[in-house]
Protein backbone atom coordinates (compact mmCIF):
# COMPACT_ATOMS: atom_id res chain seq x y z
CA UNK A 1 0.00 0.00 0.00
CA UNK A 2 2.66 2.55 0.83
CA UNK A 3 4.80 1.94 -2.06
CA UNK A 4 1.70 1.80 -3.99
CA UNK A 5 1.06 5.22 -3.13
CA UNK A 6 3.92 6.88 -3.51
CA UNK A 7 4.59 5.69 -6.96
CA UNK A 8 1.24 7.32 -7.12
CA UNK A 9 2.15 10.35 -5.85
CA UNK A 10 5.03 10.50 -8.31
CA UNK A 11 2.97 9.98 -10.88
CA UNK A 12 0.80 12.61 -10.19
CA UNK A 13 3.55 14.95 -9.98
CA UNK A 14 4.72 14.16 -13.12
CA UNK A 15 1.37 14.24 -14.83
CA UNK A 16 1.23 17.92 -13.85
CA UNK A 17 4.14 18.85 -15.59
CA UNK A 18 2.97 17.09 -18.15
CA UNK A 19 -0.50 18.02 -18.71
CA UNK A 20 -1.03 21.10 -16.68
CA UNK A 21 -0.13 22.77 -19.93
CA UNK A 22 -3.34 20.88 -21.59
CA UNK A 23 -5.34 21.51 -18.66
CA UNK A 24 -4.64 25.07 -18.36
CA UNK A 25 -5.74 25.72 -21.99
CA UNK A 26 -8.91 23.83 -21.69
CA UNK A 27 -9.37 25.93 -18.51
CA UNK A 28 -8.75 29.10 -20.59
CA UNK A 29 -11.39 27.86 -23.07
CA UNK A 30 -14.18 27.45 -20.39
CA UNK A 31 -13.57 29.30 -17.01
CA UNK A 32 -12.50 33.15 -16.78
CA UNK A 33 -11.42 33.11 -13.11
CA UNK A 34 -7.87 32.07 -11.41
CA UNK A 35 -9.34 30.71 -8.46
CA UNK A 36 -11.72 28.44 -10.63
CA UNK A 37 -8.83 27.40 -12.45
CA UNK A 38 -7.01 26.23 -9.62
CA UNK A 39 -9.78 24.60 -7.77
CA UNK A 40 -10.09 22.94 -11.62
CA UNK A 41 -6.93 21.49 -11.29
CA UNK A 42 -6.72 20.31 -8.13
CA UNK A 43 -9.73 18.52 -8.40
CA UNK A 44 -7.88 16.72 -11.35
CA UNK A 45 -5.37 15.64 -9.97
CA UNK A 46 -6.74 14.31 -7.10
CA UNK A 47 -9.03 12.32 -9.70
CA UNK A 48 -5.56 11.33 -11.46
CA UNK A 49 -4.18 10.02 -7.97
CA UNK A 50 -6.95 8.37 -7.23
CA UNK A 51 -7.51 6.32 -10.65
CA UNK A 52 -3.40 6.55 -11.66
CA UNK A 53 -3.69 2.90 -12.07
CA UNK A 54 -6.21 2.66 -14.16
CA UNK A 55 -4.26 4.03 -17.61
CA UNK A 56 -3.24 1.49 -19.87
CA UNK A 57 -1.04 3.50 -22.48
CA UNK A 58 0.02 7.38 -22.49
CA UNK A 59 -2.78 8.18 -25.50
CA UNK A 60 -5.66 6.61 -23.05
CA UNK A 61 -3.82 8.94 -19.83
CA UNK A 62 -4.19 12.17 -22.24
CA UNK A 63 -7.75 11.66 -23.41
CA UNK A 64 -9.07 10.81 -19.32
CA UNK A 65 -7.41 13.88 -18.29
CA UNK A 66 -9.24 16.05 -21.56
CA UNK A 67 -12.30 14.29 -20.29
CA UNK A 68 -12.17 15.14 -16.73
CA UNK A 69 -10.79 18.37 -17.53
CA UNK A 70 -14.18 19.35 -19.78
CA UNK A 71 -16.04 17.85 -16.81
CA UNK A 72 -14.91 19.60 -13.60
CA UNK A 73 -15.11 22.83 -16.05
CA UNK A 74 -18.71 22.23 -16.76
CA UNK A 75 -19.45 21.33 -13.20
CA UNK A 76 -18.03 24.57 -12.04
CA UNK A 77 -19.74 26.43 -14.43
CA UNK A 78 -23.26 24.65 -13.28
CA UNK A 79 -22.67 25.36 -9.70
CA UNK A 80 -25.62 26.74 -8.30
CA UNK A 81 -23.58 29.75 -7.33
CA UNK A 82 -22.10 30.68 -10.40
CA UNK A 83 -25.51 30.38 -11.95
CA UNK A 84 -26.32 33.90 -9.47
CA UNK A 85 -23.48 35.80 -9.47
CA UNK A 86 -21.14 37.24 -12.01
CA UNK A 87 -17.38 36.87 -11.42
CA UNK A 88 -15.23 39.48 -12.12
CA UNK A 89 -13.63 37.99 -14.61
CA UNK A 90 -10.14 38.80 -14.60
CA UNK A 91 -8.23 39.05 -17.83
CA UNK A 92 -6.40 35.98 -18.29
CA UNK A 93 -5.54 36.41 -22.10
CA UNK A 94 -2.51 36.19 -23.41
CA UNK A 95 -1.31 39.25 -25.49
CA UNK A 96 -2.65 38.77 -29.24
CA UNK A 97 0.48 39.01 -31.09
CA UNK A 98 -2.06 39.98 -34.57
CA UNK A 99 -5.61 41.61 -35.02
CA UNK A 100 -6.89 38.33 -36.76
CA UNK A 101 -5.40 36.31 -34.06
CA UNK A 102 -7.49 38.36 -31.46
CA UNK A 103 -10.40 38.12 -33.58
CA UNK A 104 -10.40 34.55 -34.51
CA UNK A 105 -9.79 33.64 -30.57
CA UNK A 106 -12.66 36.38 -29.60
CA UNK A 107 -14.81 34.08 -31.93
CA UNK A 108 -13.64 30.69 -30.09
CA UNK A 109 -14.67 31.72 -26.72
CA UNK A 110 -17.82 33.18 -27.63
CA UNK A 111 -18.77 29.62 -29.66
CA UNK A 112 -21.06 27.04 -27.81
CA UNK A 113 -18.57 24.90 -25.08
CA UNK A 114 -19.29 21.43 -27.17
CA UNK A 115 -18.14 23.52 -30.77
CA UNK A 116 -15.40 24.86 -28.69
CA UNK A 117 -14.17 21.61 -27.10
CA UNK A 118 -14.49 19.62 -30.53
CA UNK A 119 -12.40 22.31 -32.08
CA UNK A 120 -9.90 22.20 -29.51
CA UNK A 121 -9.49 18.79 -29.37
CA UNK A 122 -9.14 18.11 -33.38
CA UNK A 123 -7.37 20.88 -34.51
CA UNK A 124 -4.91 21.52 -31.52
CA UNK A 125 -4.59 18.55 -29.95
CA UNK A 126 -4.64 16.57 -33.53
CA UNK A 127 -7.45 13.99 -32.56
CA UNK A 128 -9.07 12.36 -35.31
CA UNK A 129 -12.40 12.82 -35.40
CA UNK A 130 -13.16 9.09 -33.92
CA UNK A 131 -10.90 9.55 -31.45
CA UNK A 132 -12.61 13.15 -30.32
CA UNK A 133 -15.88 10.92 -30.21
CA UNK A 134 -14.82 8.45 -27.78
CA UNK A 135 -13.86 11.16 -25.48
CA UNK A 136 -16.65 13.18 -25.37
CA UNK A 137 -18.77 9.92 -25.66
CA UNK A 138 -19.96 11.21 -28.82
CA UNK A 139 -21.40 9.78 -31.67
CA UNK A 140 -18.53 10.45 -34.63
CA UNK A 141 -21.62 12.29 -36.60
CA UNK A 142 -22.29 14.25 -34.14
CA UNK A 143 -18.69 15.35 -34.07
CA UNK A 144 -18.67 15.88 -37.61
CA UNK A 145 -21.55 18.44 -37.78
CA UNK A 146 -20.39 20.31 -34.14
CA UNK A 147 -17.14 20.73 -36.30
CA UNK A 148 -18.68 22.08 -39.56
CA UNK A 149 -21.00 24.63 -37.19
CA UNK A 150 -17.96 25.58 -35.20
CA UNK A 151 -16.12 26.28 -38.53
CA UNK A 152 -19.37 28.02 -40.25
CA UNK A 153 -19.27 30.52 -37.22
CA UNK A 154 -15.38 30.68 -37.58
CA UNK A 155 -15.65 31.09 -41.50
CA UNK A 156 -14.98 34.80 -42.25
CA UNK A 157 -11.37 33.99 -39.69
CA UNK A 158 -10.49 31.09 -41.97
CA UNK A 159 -10.71 32.84 -44.98
CA UNK A 160 -7.81 35.04 -42.90
CA UNK A 161 -6.19 31.79 -42.45
CA UNK B 1 -6.10 27.69 -37.54
CA UNK B 2 -2.01 28.32 -37.48
CA UNK B 3 -3.31 31.52 -35.72
CA UNK B 4 -5.45 29.08 -33.73
CA UNK B 5 -2.49 26.58 -32.46
CA UNK B 6 0.11 29.46 -32.09
CA UNK B 7 -2.33 31.08 -29.98
CA UNK B 8 -2.58 27.99 -27.51
CA UNK B 9 1.00 27.54 -27.77
CA UNK B 10 1.10 30.55 -25.59
CA UNK B 11 -1.38 29.71 -23.36
CA UNK B 12 0.63 27.79 -20.82
CA UNK B 13 0.14 26.50 -17.16
CA UNK B 14 2.34 29.00 -14.89
CA UNK B 15 4.85 27.38 -12.73
CA UNK B 16 2.77 29.01 -9.40
CA UNK B 17 -0.34 27.02 -11.03
CA UNK B 18 1.95 23.88 -10.89
CA UNK B 19 2.99 24.02 -7.67
CA UNK B 20 0.33 24.93 -5.86
CA UNK B 21 -1.24 22.04 -7.05
CA UNK B 22 1.23 19.43 -6.26
CA UNK B 23 1.06 21.13 -2.39
CA UNK B 24 -2.59 20.54 -2.85
CA UNK B 25 -2.00 17.26 -3.84
CA UNK B 26 1.26 16.53 -1.29
CA UNK B 27 -0.77 17.65 1.42
CA UNK B 28 -4.22 15.80 0.97
CA UNK B 29 -2.23 12.68 0.18
CA UNK B 30 -0.42 13.27 3.79
CA UNK B 31 -3.60 14.24 5.32
CA UNK B 32 -5.73 10.84 4.52
CA UNK B 33 -2.20 8.50 4.45
CA UNK B 34 -2.97 5.10 5.61
CA UNK B 35 -6.57 5.87 5.05
CA UNK B 36 -8.57 5.56 1.42
CA UNK B 37 -8.65 8.75 0.20
CA UNK B 38 -11.21 8.03 -2.17
CA UNK B 39 -13.47 7.34 0.52
CA UNK B 40 -12.39 10.47 1.97
CA UNK B 41 -12.84 12.49 -0.97
CA UNK B 42 -16.44 11.36 -1.88
CA UNK B 43 -17.60 11.88 1.69
CA UNK B 44 -16.31 15.06 1.64
CA UNK B 45 -18.48 15.79 -1.91
CA UNK B 46 -21.52 13.60 0.03
CA UNK B 47 -21.31 16.40 3.00
CA UNK B 48 -21.03 19.09 0.41
CA UNK B 49 -24.03 17.89 -1.21
CA UNK B 50 -25.91 17.34 2.20
CA UNK B 51 -24.99 20.54 3.05
CA UNK B 52 -26.30 22.00 -0.27
CA UNK B 53 -29.50 19.44 0.26
CA UNK B 54 -30.22 20.94 3.50
CA UNK B 55 -30.27 24.18 2.44
CA UNK B 56 -33.33 23.55 0.22
CA UNK B 57 -34.79 21.44 2.65
CA UNK B 58 -34.58 23.22 5.88
CA UNK B 59 -36.32 25.78 4.82
CA UNK B 60 -38.94 23.66 3.04
CA UNK B 61 -39.12 21.64 6.24
CA UNK B 62 -40.16 24.86 8.18
CA UNK B 63 -42.89 25.60 5.42
CA UNK B 64 -44.15 22.44 5.75
CA UNK B 65 -44.16 22.46 9.44
CA UNK B 66 -45.52 26.17 9.86
CA UNK B 67 -48.29 25.07 7.19
CA UNK B 68 -48.69 22.06 9.69
CA UNK B 69 -48.20 23.64 12.93
CA UNK B 70 -51.02 26.28 11.19
CA UNK B 71 -53.36 24.11 10.24
CA UNK B 72 -53.51 22.01 13.33
CA UNK B 73 -54.20 25.34 15.32
CA UNK B 74 -56.91 26.20 13.08
CA UNK B 75 -58.09 22.44 13.61
CA UNK B 76 -58.35 22.60 17.22
CA UNK B 77 -60.82 23.31 19.32
CA UNK B 78 -60.03 25.68 22.31
CA UNK B 79 -63.62 26.33 23.76
CA UNK B 80 -66.76 24.78 22.97
CA UNK B 81 -70.44 25.97 23.04
CA UNK B 82 -73.27 23.32 24.31
CA UNK B 83 -76.62 23.70 22.19
CA UNK B 84 -79.81 22.32 23.00
CA UNK B 85 -83.06 22.50 22.90
CA UNK B 86 -83.92 19.22 22.35
CA UNK B 87 -81.52 18.42 20.24
CA UNK B 88 -77.99 18.03 21.85
CA UNK B 89 -75.55 19.68 20.12
CA UNK B 90 -71.80 20.73 20.84
CA UNK B 91 -69.43 22.78 18.76
CA UNK B 92 -65.70 23.19 18.88
CA UNK B 93 -64.97 26.64 18.78
CA UNK B 94 -61.03 27.08 17.56
CA UNK B 95 -58.55 29.74 18.38
CA UNK B 96 -59.87 32.11 15.79
CA UNK B 97 -63.42 31.72 16.76
CA UNK B 98 -64.11 29.29 13.86
CA UNK B 99 -66.71 25.97 14.36
CA UNK B 100 -64.08 23.34 13.45
CA UNK B 101 -65.59 20.61 15.27
CA UNK B 102 -69.85 19.72 16.03
CA UNK B 103 -71.01 17.18 17.64
CA UNK B 104 -74.80 15.35 18.55
CA UNK B 105 -75.79 13.76 21.25
CA UNK B 106 -78.96 12.28 20.34
CA UNK B 107 -80.75 12.12 16.98
CA UNK B 108 -82.32 15.11 16.83
CA UNK B 109 -79.17 16.46 17.29
CA UNK B 110 -77.35 14.79 14.26
CA UNK B 111 -80.87 15.67 11.83
CA UNK B 112 -79.80 19.30 12.65
CA UNK B 113 -76.11 18.90 12.30
CA UNK B 114 -76.88 17.04 9.15
CA UNK B 115 -78.81 19.83 7.12
CA UNK B 116 -77.12 22.65 8.71
CA UNK B 117 -73.88 23.98 7.25
CA UNK B 118 -71.60 25.48 10.06
CA UNK B 119 -68.25 24.20 9.69
CA UNK B 120 -65.70 27.03 9.63
CA UNK B 121 -68.33 29.76 10.57
CA UNK B 122 -68.03 31.65 12.97
CA UNK B 123 -69.65 30.49 16.65
CA UNK B 124 -72.41 33.06 16.43
CA UNK B 125 -73.12 32.21 12.77
CA UNK B 126 -73.22 28.29 13.53
CA UNK B 127 -75.52 29.08 16.28
CA UNK B 128 -78.04 31.54 14.61
CA UNK B 129 -78.00 29.50 11.55
CA UNK B 130 -78.81 26.27 14.09
CA UNK B 131 -81.35 28.03 15.71
CA UNK B 132 -83.25 28.72 11.85
CA UNK B 133 -82.53 25.46 11.77
CA UNK B 134 -84.28 23.89 14.70
CA UNK B 135 -87.66 26.38 14.19
CA UNK B 136 -87.86 25.02 10.58
CA UNK B 137 -87.64 21.61 11.85
CA UNK B 138 -90.28 22.39 14.53
CA UNK B 139 -88.26 22.22 17.92
CA UNK B 140 -89.21 25.45 18.62
CA UNK B 141 -92.55 25.69 19.71
CA UNK B 142 -95.33 28.23 18.84
CA UNK B 143 -96.25 28.81 22.15
CA UNK B 144 -93.11 29.95 23.40
CA UNK B 145 -92.23 27.50 26.25
CA UNK B 146 -88.90 26.17 24.49
CA UNK B 147 -86.00 27.12 26.11
CA UNK B 148 -82.27 27.39 24.07
CA UNK B 149 -79.89 26.52 26.12
CA UNK B 150 -76.53 28.00 24.93
CA UNK B 151 -73.85 26.73 27.15
CA UNK B 152 -70.06 28.39 26.67
CA UNK B 153 -67.13 25.73 27.98
CA UNK B 154 -64.11 27.35 28.39
CA UNK B 155 -60.46 26.93 30.46
CA UNK B 156 -60.71 30.37 31.37
CA UNK B 157 -63.86 31.45 32.88
CA UNK B 158 -63.31 34.33 31.79
CA UNK B 159 -63.19 33.35 27.90
CA UNK B 160 -66.63 31.35 28.76
CA UNK B 161 -69.01 34.19 30.49
CA UNK B 162 -67.39 36.53 27.20
CA UNK B 163 -68.55 33.70 24.67
CA UNK B 164 -71.91 33.03 26.75
CA UNK B 165 -72.83 36.80 26.76
CA UNK B 166 -71.84 36.87 22.89
CA UNK B 167 -74.21 33.50 21.85
CA UNK B 168 -77.10 34.38 23.96
CA UNK B 169 -77.26 37.93 22.49
CA UNK B 170 -76.76 36.90 18.80
CA UNK B 171 -79.76 34.27 19.83
CA UNK B 172 -81.40 36.87 21.09
CA UNK B 173 -81.42 39.33 19.00
CA UNK B 174 -82.46 36.96 15.92
CA UNK B 175 -85.40 35.69 17.98
CA UNK B 176 -86.58 38.95 18.01
CA UNK B 177 -85.93 39.46 13.93
CA UNK B 178 -87.61 36.65 13.31
CA UNK B 179 -90.58 37.07 15.44
CA UNK B 180 -89.39 33.68 17.37
CA UNK B 181 -91.18 32.86 20.68
CA UNK B 182 -88.50 31.08 22.80
CA UNK B 183 -86.80 31.42 26.22
CA UNK B 184 -82.66 31.47 26.19
CA UNK B 185 -80.92 29.89 28.92
CA UNK B 186 -77.41 30.46 28.89
CA UNK B 187 -74.64 29.22 31.12
CA UNK B 188 -70.66 28.39 31.00
CA UNK B 189 -69.00 26.10 32.51
CA UNK B 190 -65.64 24.87 32.77
CA UNK B 191 -63.73 21.86 30.44
CA UNK B 192 -64.27 19.58 33.08
CA UNK B 193 -67.80 19.06 33.32
CA UNK B 194 -67.50 18.87 29.74
CA UNK B 195 -64.92 15.93 30.16
CA UNK B 196 -67.70 14.47 32.78
CA UNK B 197 -70.77 14.89 30.41
CA UNK B 198 -69.01 13.57 27.95
CA UNK B 199 -68.50 9.85 29.49
CA UNK B 200 -72.36 9.99 29.84
CA UNK B 201 -73.20 11.01 26.26
CA UNK B 202 -74.68 14.02 27.32
CA UNK B 203 -73.84 17.72 25.75
CA UNK B 204 -72.89 19.95 28.30
CA UNK B 205 -75.09 22.23 29.11
CA UNK B 206 -78.04 19.11 29.54
CA UNK B 207 -74.78 18.09 32.09
CA UNK B 208 -74.84 20.77 34.13
CA UNK B 209 -78.58 21.42 34.57
CA UNK B 210 -79.08 17.50 35.09
CA UNK B 211 -76.14 17.64 37.84
CA UNK B 212 -78.37 20.79 38.89
CA UNK B 213 -81.61 18.84 39.63
CA UNK B 214 -79.44 16.22 41.24
CA UNK B 215 -78.04 18.46 43.69
CA UNK B 216 -81.59 19.43 44.20
CA UNK B 217 -83.26 16.24 44.92
CA UNK B 218 -79.80 13.38 45.01
CA UNK B 219 -82.74 10.36 44.55
CA UNK B 220 -83.86 11.78 41.25
CA UNK B 221 -83.36 9.30 37.86
CA UNK B 222 -82.09 11.25 36.23
CA UNK B 223 -82.02 8.84 32.91
CA UNK B 224 -85.57 9.91 32.44
CA UNK B 225 -84.22 13.24 31.76
CA UNK B 226 -81.86 12.18 29.17
CA UNK B 227 -83.67 12.95 26.55
CA UNK B 228 -85.97 15.43 27.88
CA UNK B 229 -86.05 18.92 26.34
CA UNK B 230 -84.11 21.79 28.07
CA UNK B 231 -87.80 23.09 28.59
CA UNK B 232 -88.52 20.45 31.15
CA UNK B 233 -85.47 20.10 32.95
CA UNK B 234 -85.87 23.64 33.68
CA UNK B 235 -89.26 23.43 34.54
CA UNK B 236 -88.85 19.83 37.07
CA UNK B 237 -85.54 22.01 38.66
CA UNK B 238 -88.00 25.03 39.36
CA UNK B 239 -90.19 23.10 41.27
CA UNK B 240 -87.62 21.41 43.60
CA UNK B 241 -86.44 24.62 44.05
CA UNK B 242 -89.58 26.00 45.38
CA UNK B 243 -90.63 22.45 46.77
CA UNK B 244 -87.35 22.30 48.62
CA UNK B 245 -87.72 26.39 49.90
CA UNK B 246 -83.69 26.52 48.70
CA UNK B 247 -83.28 30.64 47.90
CA UNK B 248 -81.85 31.73 44.35
CA UNK B 249 -79.29 32.95 45.70
CA UNK B 250 -78.31 30.02 48.47
CA UNK B 251 -76.27 27.91 45.87
CA UNK B 252 -74.37 29.82 43.12
CA UNK B 253 -71.92 26.67 41.83
CA UNK B 254 -76.14 25.57 39.90
CA UNK B 255 -77.00 28.67 39.14
CA UNK B 256 -80.79 28.18 40.78
CA UNK B 257 -81.02 31.90 39.94
CA UNK B 258 -80.97 31.74 36.53
CA UNK B 259 -82.68 28.28 36.26
CA UNK B 260 -85.21 30.01 38.06
CA UNK B 261 -86.01 32.97 36.56
CA UNK B 262 -85.50 31.19 32.98
CA UNK B 263 -88.56 28.91 34.41
CA UNK B 264 -90.61 31.98 35.50
CA UNK B 265 -90.35 33.60 32.26
CA UNK B 266 -91.36 30.04 30.53
CA UNK B 267 -94.22 30.10 32.73
CA UNK B 268 -95.31 33.65 32.21
CA UNK B 269 -94.92 32.38 27.99
CA UNK B 270 -97.49 29.31 29.01
CA UNK B 271 -99.29 32.07 30.72
CA UNK B 272 -99.58 34.51 28.55
CA UNK B 273 -100.28 31.91 25.54
CA UNK B 274 -102.86 29.98 27.25
CA UNK B 275 -104.72 33.87 28.20
CA UNK B 276 -104.06 34.80 24.56
CA UNK B 277 -106.12 31.69 23.52
CA UNK B 278 -108.62 31.67 26.16
CA UNK B 279 -109.56 35.83 27.11
CA UNK B 280 -109.19 37.48 24.00
CA UNK B 281 -111.06 40.15 25.14
CA UNK B 282 -109.53 41.01 27.41
CA UNK B 283 -106.79 43.57 26.84
CA UNK B 284 -104.37 43.92 29.31
CA UNK B 285 -100.52 44.68 29.29
CA UNK B 286 -98.93 41.51 28.88
CA UNK B 287 -96.92 40.26 31.12
CA UNK B 288 -94.14 39.26 29.05
CA UNK B 289 -93.66 42.72 28.08
CA UNK B 290 -92.40 43.38 31.38
CA UNK B 291 -88.78 42.77 31.99
CA UNK B 292 -87.97 39.70 33.01
CA UNK B 293 -85.73 40.73 35.53
CA UNK B 294 -87.72 43.52 36.45
CA UNK B 295 -90.74 40.46 36.87
CA UNK B 296 -88.74 38.69 39.39
CA UNK B 297 -88.08 41.49 41.65
CA UNK B 298 -91.46 42.24 41.44
CA UNK B 299 -92.34 39.17 42.76
CA UNK B 300 -89.97 39.33 45.34
CA UNK B 301 -91.08 42.77 46.98
CA UNK B 302 -94.51 42.01 46.60
CA UNK B 303 -94.46 40.11 49.24
CA UNK B 304 -92.35 42.22 51.16
CA UNK B 305 -94.20 45.01 50.76
CA UNK B 306 -97.60 44.34 48.56
CA UNK B 307 -98.08 48.11 48.47
CA UNK B 308 -94.97 48.64 46.80
CA UNK B 309 -96.43 46.75 43.89
CA UNK B 310 -98.45 49.59 42.10
CA UNK B 311 -98.06 48.78 38.51
CA UNK B 312 -98.76 44.75 39.04
CA UNK B 313 -101.93 45.99 40.98
CA UNK B 314 -103.24 48.19 38.22
CA UNK B 315 -102.99 45.60 35.75
CA UNK B 316 -104.56 43.25 37.94
CA UNK B 317 -107.32 45.64 38.98
CA UNK B 318 -107.94 46.38 35.29
CA UNK B 319 -108.96 42.96 34.95
CA UNK B 320 -110.73 42.74 38.47
CA UNK B 321 -112.48 45.55 37.63
CA UNK B 322 -115.91 44.43 37.95
CA UNK B 323 -115.35 43.62 41.56
CA UNK B 324 -115.92 45.09 44.05
CA UNK B 325 -113.76 45.32 47.08
CA UNK B 326 -114.73 45.17 50.95
CA UNK B 327 -111.56 47.01 51.99
CA UNK B 328 -108.46 48.38 50.67
CA UNK B 329 -106.51 45.07 52.01
CA UNK B 330 -108.35 43.01 51.16
CA UNK B 331 -108.43 44.05 47.79
CA UNK B 332 -104.73 43.54 47.78
CA UNK B 333 -104.85 40.35 48.83
CA UNK B 334 -107.58 39.39 46.20
CA UNK B 335 -105.38 40.83 43.65
CA UNK B 336 -102.24 39.11 44.49
CA UNK B 337 -104.06 35.89 44.33
CA UNK B 338 -105.47 37.38 40.55
CA UNK B 339 -102.38 37.92 39.73
CA UNK B 340 -101.02 34.25 41.11
CA UNK B 341 -103.77 32.73 38.86
CA UNK B 342 -102.86 34.78 35.40
CA UNK B 343 -98.54 33.77 36.48
CA UNK B 344 -99.64 30.15 36.60
CA UNK B 345 -96.55 28.25 37.70
CA UNK B 346 -94.36 31.31 38.49
CA UNK B 347 -96.20 32.47 40.96
CA UNK B 348 -98.69 30.13 42.16
CA UNK B 349 -96.07 28.15 43.92
CA UNK B 350 -93.59 30.53 44.82
CA UNK B 351 -91.70 29.39 47.99
CA UNK B 352 -92.44 32.43 50.09
CA UNK B 353 -96.13 32.95 49.45
CA UNK B 354 -97.66 34.32 52.29
CA UNK B 355 -99.75 32.02 54.67
CA UNK B 356 -102.98 34.57 54.57
CA UNK B 357 -102.20 34.07 50.74
CA UNK B 358 -103.10 30.28 51.20
CA UNK B 359 -106.47 31.19 53.17
CA UNK B 360 -107.20 33.36 50.43
CA UNK B 361 -107.35 30.79 47.51
CA UNK B 362 -110.68 29.89 47.88
CA UNK B 363 -111.65 33.18 47.40
CA UNK B 364 -109.19 33.42 44.58
CA UNK B 365 -110.68 30.34 43.07
CA UNK B 366 -114.21 31.41 42.54
CA UNK B 367 -113.29 35.13 42.05
CA UNK B 368 -111.15 33.09 38.79
CA UNK B 369 -114.62 30.92 37.91
CA UNK B 370 -116.29 34.27 37.64
CA UNK B 371 -114.26 36.28 35.48
CA UNK B 372 -113.21 33.13 32.97
CA UNK B 373 -114.73 32.77 30.12
CA UNK B 374 -116.73 29.58 29.44
CA UNK B 375 -114.51 28.08 27.19
CA UNK B 376 -111.45 28.46 29.32
CA UNK B 377 -113.31 26.61 32.26
CA UNK B 378 -111.83 23.65 32.22
CA UNK B 379 -108.41 24.50 31.41
CA UNK B 380 -108.89 27.48 34.51
CA UNK B 381 -110.14 24.67 36.96
CA UNK B 382 -106.99 22.32 36.24
CA UNK B 383 -104.75 25.25 37.03
CA UNK B 384 -106.47 26.47 40.11
CA UNK B 385 -106.85 22.60 41.36
CA UNK B 386 -102.80 22.00 40.25
CA UNK B 387 -102.44 25.88 42.72
CA UNK B 388 -104.22 24.89 45.42
CA UNK B 389 -102.28 21.71 46.26
CA UNK B 390 -98.79 23.57 45.90
CA UNK B 391 -100.76 25.67 47.99
CA UNK B 392 -100.77 23.53 50.73
CA UNK B 393 -97.45 22.36 50.01
CA UNK B 394 -96.45 25.83 50.72
CA UNK B 395 -99.05 26.17 53.64
CA UNK B 396 -96.90 23.73 55.59
CA UNK B 397 -93.52 25.45 54.13
CA UNK B 398 -95.30 28.61 55.35
CA UNK B 399 -95.52 27.43 58.73
CA UNK B 400 -92.26 27.27 59.24
CA UNK B 401 -90.91 30.69 57.46
CA UNK B 402 -92.11 32.70 60.35
CA UNK B 403 -89.35 30.39 62.84
CA UNK B 404 -86.60 31.07 60.47
CA UNK B 405 -87.24 34.57 60.43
Amino acid sequence: MNSNTISAEEMVMTAIDKYADMVRRICFLHLGNRSDIEDVFQEVFIQYYLNADIFQNEQHEKAWICRVTFNKCKDMNKSFWRKRIVTLDENLEIAYETEEESDLITALLRLPDKEKDVIYLHYYEGWTVPEVAEILHQNANTVYSRLRRAREKLKIKEEVI
Amino acid sequence: MENMIRYFDRVKADEELKEKTKNYIKESIAANRGENIGNQYRSKRRQTTLRRLSAAVVPAAACISLIIGGYALYKTSVNYVSYDINPSLELGINFFGKVVEAESFNADGEGLLEESRIMNHSAVEAVEVLTLRADEKGYIKDDGSTVIAVTAESQKTKTAEQLKEKMGNSIQVLLNEKHLNAVVYTDSSNLQIRTEARQYGLSPGKYKLMLALHALEPDINLEQYKEARITDILLKADELLKQKQISPSEDAEWNFNLIRSTAEKINLRHQENERNTNQNEIQSVSPASIEPEQEQEQNQTRYLSPKADSSDRSQTQNENRNEISSSPAIEQEQTTVQNQNQNAGADQADAEQDQTQNQEQGQGQEQNSDTGSDSSGSGQSSQNQKQSDSGQDNSSAGNKKPNNN
